[in-house]
């Protein structure tokens, strides 16, 4: 069965897409990347420091790889900001993808809707493949598919929680109502079965980074969610049953013995 | 002139009356890859030899790191 991720018409076989920070090592990072089966890998854009080795060693790790990169906007407060570090980025790392962050609250990092639907029309209008990060906000996911977004990701929970999937009822209403866009769960997947959880709602796909890089075996972690991604979308396809409310017995009930009728 | 160049102040000499941000990254040494801001907006490779920058511009200069 052909299954494929669709991200802009690209077409990828693993849902999962990784970061490819907080690991304690570089070996670490990458090995944790291959066994995660994931083909897209994200990264940012911060100052240089050429007394540091300007992050020569990252970037070599990652060039290694050979997979498809998707930059973020990481950190940005306004619309200015991500514009700016997104034109950066394409130059840089020869990309139009940009995975759009707009911090709105420092707090919990929630996403700024109503300037990502500003900086998303810009971007959008220069040529970029947006893959914006929002919350489960049904009508600003309907907007940002409006504006021309054929990816649109909501937070499962705040970034770096590890909370899981907070809201499924607004999580379910997105995927019913933009059946046509690729919905991934970017942010606040902890653990295994919140990936299952996600691609049961029929989510596209899950990007994470903390729960893997942050796991006391990351390379294993990394494993595990690879099979989850597998067995959760293979649920999906295969629809579920129906719940109940009353028990039903799975064996027959037909010609169980010990039982007689008793005649009067 | 002194010029802020990463949140840094930075000692770069002007070779000739104008300084070109060409000069600036040779003389900061900046590692490829790099993309370059000035006052917070974007600046393609291709006019890195064309733009004048004064001491009251403030550079970025970024490259590549780790990112979720």
């Amino acid at each position: 069965m052909n299954d494929s991720l669709n991200i802009y018409g690209q077409m990828f076989s693993s849902r999962l897409l990784i970061g490819s920070a907080l690991y304690p090592n570089l070996d670490t990072m990458k090995n944790a990347i291959v066994a995660s089966g994931s083909e897209i890998v994200t990264l940012s854009l911060r100052r240089q420091s050429p007394e540091k080795n300007a992050g020569q060693d990252f970037w070599q790790y990652i060039q290694s790889l050979g997979l498809t990169l998707l930059p973020n906007t990481a950190g940005c407060h306004s619309v200015k900001e991500v514009v700016n570090l997104a034109q950066m980025s394409r130059e840089l790392f020869q990309t139009d993808w940009i995975k759009l962050e707009l911090v709105g609250d420092d707090y919990n990092l929630q996403p700024d809707t109503i300037e990502l639907l500003k900086a998303t029309d810009i971007l959008l209008k220069d040529g970029f493949k947006v893959l914006p990060y929002c919350t489960d906000d049904l009508v600003i996911c309907q907007r940002l598919a409006d504006l021309g977004c054929q990816v649109i990701m909501p937070w499962g929970s705040p970034i770096g929680t590890g909370q899981g999937l907070l809201n499924p009822y607004a999580l379910e209403c997105i995927r019913h109502r933009l059946p046509d866009t690729t919905l991934i769960i970017d942010a606040g997947i902890g653990a295994p079965h919140h990936a299952v959880h996600a691609f049961e709602l029929g989510y596209d796909g899950i990007l994470l980074n903390s729960a893997i890089a942050l796991a006391t075996a990351p390379i294993t972690m990394a494993t595990a969610f690879k099979h989850a991604a597998m067995a959760g979308r293979a649920g999906y396809l295969a629809g579920r049953m129906p719940e109940r409310q009353n028990a039903q017995p799975s064996t027959p009930t037909l010609g169980m013995p010990f039982w007689h009728h008793e005649y009067e | 002139m002194n010029i802020n160049i990463n949140g840094q102040s930075v000692a770069i000499v002007a070779t000739s009356t104008s300084l070109s941000l060409s000069e600036l990254l040779e003389q900061y040494n900046a590692q490829l890859p790099f993309a370059v801001a000035i006052n917070g907006d974007f600046v393609a490779q291709s006019n890195y030899h064309n733009i004048v920058v004064s001491s009251t511009d403030m550079i970025d200069i970024v490259s590549p790191i780790f990112g979720g």
